[in-house]
Order: structure tokens, then sequence, then C-alpha cells
């Protein structure tokens, strides 16, 4: 069966003649009901193009972008199946949270007690409810991203696409958004989620998907991506340059890493063979500063994929 | 209407009433000012023979003049979803844009329109301005203006790409299009120059409209010509305004 969303070959120049910049190129991406996709990159790799080519407000130069077998093409039957919320923030100031959700509610074509039913329900699923009466000019930055976040659930939309919905926020906040996400994804919609903050695609455990100068580079469950791109390991640091060799268990070392006074060993499940490696250290000539285990994590991934320096001019994708 | 028109039109009109302040201010100005070219209206009418007091043209002149600098209003309306942020929010939403643009020139065009009558309502109690021939033609005049006036605020925000330009065009041409149809001093005054592009203003037909509406005999039919210009006129400007829109244009604003 085909993804809800599928993202084929998808590529956007902006700009025109020498000025002309390509924001996506060649993007394939396809995203099942239920799912939430984690979108990473650095400012500027195209997440938020990307988004917007799937949500219909940008049109791709090449490629096509299906919501549930039907082309993007901007109409009223394709903008009800997906849910936008921006990265910058989008509410009316002058208007109260109630007045802004109910906007947006009544956009869906609800109307009546159905209606007023659906504010509340999104109010109590962003932790609006205290602040229904309130103008949304007159609320804190992480209460306006939770009307902003909370506007994109309005029409209950088969795709959300939520850019950086945690971006400048508290902890309550983000829980609460995090929340929202799963609640949405348990519901049947696909969730495409930008963010900058890793650990909150941990905390959602989902897939996600590296975009480097507008390429898509990774694209896999979070172990998947961990097991390709990350390693566990054992880090020593020692007072002076550090020894060349001689640990023990060199047989099960995957690497050793030299970084000045840092040693790096590469090795399946470090924590076990934490005990050797210290008393390979303590027995050297060199006094031992500090020993510990370093899980692989998604910063690592990310820092492999797409944190190295800026791409050349003409976007040579980081993979390395 | 359909459910997302009635919530887009009352959402305008609820920004619309949140800054009341302006639109207390573009009432009492007008007022203010027409006493001071009330004189100079009726001098001339005294001097030319014409059987007008110059009350009704003072009143009508303001507000023309007023109607035309709302035009800062829808301005403002459209470049506030840019500020906002809420314009891309618009463009996603299950909803035509044709829907959006047609509920702020819709809820725009009526403020104009009420605030020309309100003007000679105000003028009249004021002013003692009383209206000897049709008030259906005097609404007539105010509506048809408005039109024309929302039109051009249309195409204005459409080729303009940024609200300081806009604001720049839209006092400016508030000033030369009231100043060139005899609404600022009267028409038999302004330079030659002036009084030879005057038809070709929409404000020419409002004063004239509304001298027309105001004086004995007045009726719908006395202004149908004005009227027809105004809305053909309104017509036309908002109809280019539709051909060169740009929804995905980026522009620079401030809320």
């Amino acid at each position: 069966m085909s993804p809800l969303v599928e993202v084929e070959r998808v590529a956007v120049t902006y700009g025109r003649g020498p000025a002309a910049r390509d924001a996506l190129r060649g993007v394939d991406l396809g995203i099942d009901a239920g799912e939430v996709v984690g979108l990473v990159g650095r400012n500027g790799a195209g997440k938020s193009t990307l988004m917007s080519v799937v949500a219909g407000l940008v049109a791709p130069v090449d490629g096509r972008v299906r919501i549930g077998g039907r082309g993007q093409d901007g109409s009223l039957a394709t903008k009800r199946r997906v849910g936008l919320a921006p990265q910058d923030e989008g509410i009316y100031p002058t208007l109260t949270v109630r007045e802004n959700l109910d906007l947006f509610v009544r956009l869906a074509g609800r109307r009546g007690a159905a209606r007023r039913r659906r504010v509340e329900e999104l109010a109590e699923e962003l932790v609006l409810s205290e602040l229904l009466d309130r103008r949304a000019g007159q609320l804190s930055g992480g209460q306006r991203r939770r009307v902003h976040t909370a506007l994109a659930f309005a029409h209950s939309p088969e795709v959300l696409l939520l850019d950086e919905p945690t971006a400048g926020v508290d902890v309550e906040t983000r829980t609460a958004l995090l929340d929202a996400v799963r609640r949405a994804s348990a519901a049947g919609a696909a969730v495409v989620y930008s963010t900058h903050h890793l650990h909150e695609l941990d905390q959602l455990g989902c897939r996600v998907a590296v975009l480097d100068a507008g390429r898509l580079v990774a694209d896999d469950p979070i172990p998947a991506l961990l097991a390709r791109y990350a390693a566990s390991a054992i880090e020593v640091d020692f007072d002076g340059p550090a020894p060349g060799d001689g640990f023990p268990g060199a047989e099960r070392v995957e690497r050793v890493e030299h970084e000045a006074g840092r040693l790096r060993i590469v090795i399946d499940d470090p924590a076990a063979h934490l005990g050797e490696v210290a008393t390979w250290a303590a027995g050297s000539d060199r006094r031992v500063l500090g020993i510990r285990v370093v899980e692989a994590d998604l910063e690592a991934v990310y820092l492999r994929l797409a944190g190295g320096p800026a791409p050349d001019a003409d976007g040579t994708p980081l993979l390395r | 209407m359909s459910v997302r028109l009635v919530a887009l039109v009352g959402r305008e009109v609820r920004m619309l009433a949140r800054s009341w302040q302006v639109v207390a201010v573009y009432l009492v100005l007008p007022v203010v000012i027409a006493g001071f070219t009330r004189e100079a209206f009726a001098t001339v009418a005294l001097v030319s023979g014409s059987e007008a007091s110059g009350i009704e043209q003072a009143v009508a002149g303001q507000a023309i003049l007023f109607a035309t600098m709302l035009l800062s209003q829808l301005g403002y309306a459209f470049y506030e979803e840019q500020a906002w942020g809420t314009w891309d929010r618009l463009r996603a939403a299950p909803v035509p844009l044709a829907e959006v643009v047609g509920a702020k020139l819709a809820v725009h065009w009526s403020h104009q329109t009420l605030q020309s009558l309100a003007l000679v309502l105000v003028g009249g109690a004021v002013m003692g301005l009383s209206v000897e021939g049709s008030v259906l033609a005097v609404v007539a005049v105010a509506a048809a203006f408005a039109l024309a006036v929302a039109g051009a605020g249309f195409l204005a925000f459409v080729v303009s790409a940024s609200n300081a330009q806009f604001n720049i065009a839209c006092y400016l041409g508030a000033l030369v299009v009231a100043g060139c149809g005899g609404a600022l001093v009267p028409f038999d005054l302004l330079p030659s120059w002036a009084r030879a592009v005057g038809p070709l203003m929409p404000s020419y037909w409002a004063m004239r409209g509304f001298e027309a509406a105001v004086a004995p005999g007045g009726s719908l039919a006395e202004v149908a010509r004005h009227c027809g210009v105004l809305t053909a006129t309104g017509l036309a400007l908002g109809t280019a305004g539709a051909v060169a829109f740009r929804p995905e244009r980026r522009r620079r604003s401030y809320a």
C-alpha cells in the first residue's frame, strides 16, 4: 500500500538567474498514516521548504507530492487533509485564544455545538483551557506557541506538518506538544516534525529524515541510524599524549581514535569493558584524568551527517 | 453565505472594532476640517450662482477625502497578516483564498460606505446639512465610491512590496485623487491642469454624485451615471488587482 504522503524527486529553486538557489534537490520521502517522521538538518537545509511543498504553499520545479494518492495541487480537497504549523508563529494577537481557535475550526466547516466542542478539545489538548479568553498577544512565548500549534490541529488533518513547534518553549509546553503529537499519531495522523532538539525525536521514537543542503542524506528509524552512523565508545582522558596501544581486548575493538590527550575506544557494549579499560589505563605510565562511557546517540548521527562545515556553493552533499 | 465566509467576515469586523480609536479619528477629523472649508465652498457657490449652500460640498469633500484615506486600513488588513505570520496559515487552511480576500474587501468596503454616510449624518447634525434629495441616492453614491476606493486599495496592495510603500501610495494618492476631484477646495478654484484631469478621478464623480443626491429633486436616476462610473472604476481596478495578485509573494511588513 502506498504511504499517505508521497514525496517524489521534489526539487525547489528560489530566485532566478545568478541569484537562483536550490532549496531541495530531488527529495524522496514517504510517510504512512500513524507514523511520525522527525525532520532534522541545519538551518537552511530545506526542512521548512519541504513542509511548504507538502502543504501546497510552494510549487516544486520538479517532482511531485501526493497526499492519499491525490496530487498536492493546493486544492481545498488536499488542504483539508493537511495541517501546517509553520516555523514562524502565525496567530492573531488582537483576538483571544478562543477566537483564534474558533476561526480555524469554522474554516474547516464546523458549526454550532460541534464547533464549540472542537475548540474545547483543542484547548484541552494543548493545555490552553485556562487561557481561552485571553488575547493571544498577551500570552507568553510558550503559550503563544501552543496556540500556534493548536491551529494546525483545528481541522483534525490526516497529515500534520509541525515546523520546529518547540522552538523557545519551556519544559511544560514541550511536554504538552509532544503528547499532542503522540495522540495525533495514535489517532492515525502522519506527522512530520522538524526540530533542532534531537532528544525530542528519541522521546517520540520516530523515524528520522536528515536533510543536508536540500538533499535527503538519511531516512531510517533511530536504532538503524545509530547502528549505521554512530557508535558507542569508552573515552579516556590522559594528562599528556594518550598511549598508542597495548590496551586489553584489542580483538573486540572496532577502532581507536586519538585526539590530543583523549583516547576513544569504539567498542560494542562499552559498559561491559569499562573496568578492563580502567585497569589498563591506571597501569599505563600516564596520569588518567577521566574515563567514561559514551553511548551512541542521535546527536552523533546528526553531526556526522549534517554537522560539518557549510556545503559548497554547488551544494555538494556532506555525507561522510 | 458559507460558514467560512461568515467566520472570515466576523474576524475582519472584530479586528476593525478592536482598533476603534482609528475608526473614531477618521470620523471626527473630517467634521473638524469641514468646519474650516465650509466657508470657502459657500463663497464659491454664491459667486458661481449655484443653488448649493456649500455645506454639502464641504461635507462631501471630507467624506471623500477620508474614505480614500481609509485605504490605509485596508492595507493594514492585508499587511497585518504578513506581519503576524497568519497569511501562510490562511493559504494552507481549507479555505479558498478568494474568500479570504473577498471578506477583507467586503468589510472594508462596508466600513468606507458607512463612514461616508456617518459623515453626512454628522455633517447634517453639526453643520445643518439637510438631504433634500434622496437618502437612497446618497447611500448609492457612498457605496459606489467605496467600491472604487476598495478596488484601488486592493490593486495598491497587490503592486506594493511593503506596507511603507503602500502607505505612501495611499496617502499621496488620497490627496491627489481628492484634490483633483474638488474634494479639498472647490473644483472651480482648481488650476486648469487639475480641472482637466478631474473627470478621470473617482472623487470627481463622487462629489457630483453627492451634490446631485442631496440637492432638491435628487434621486437614484440623477446619480445613476455617477454611480455607474464609480462602480465600473472599482470593478476594473479590482479585476486588475486580482489578475496581478501573487499570494505567495513575500512583502515587508510590520504590525
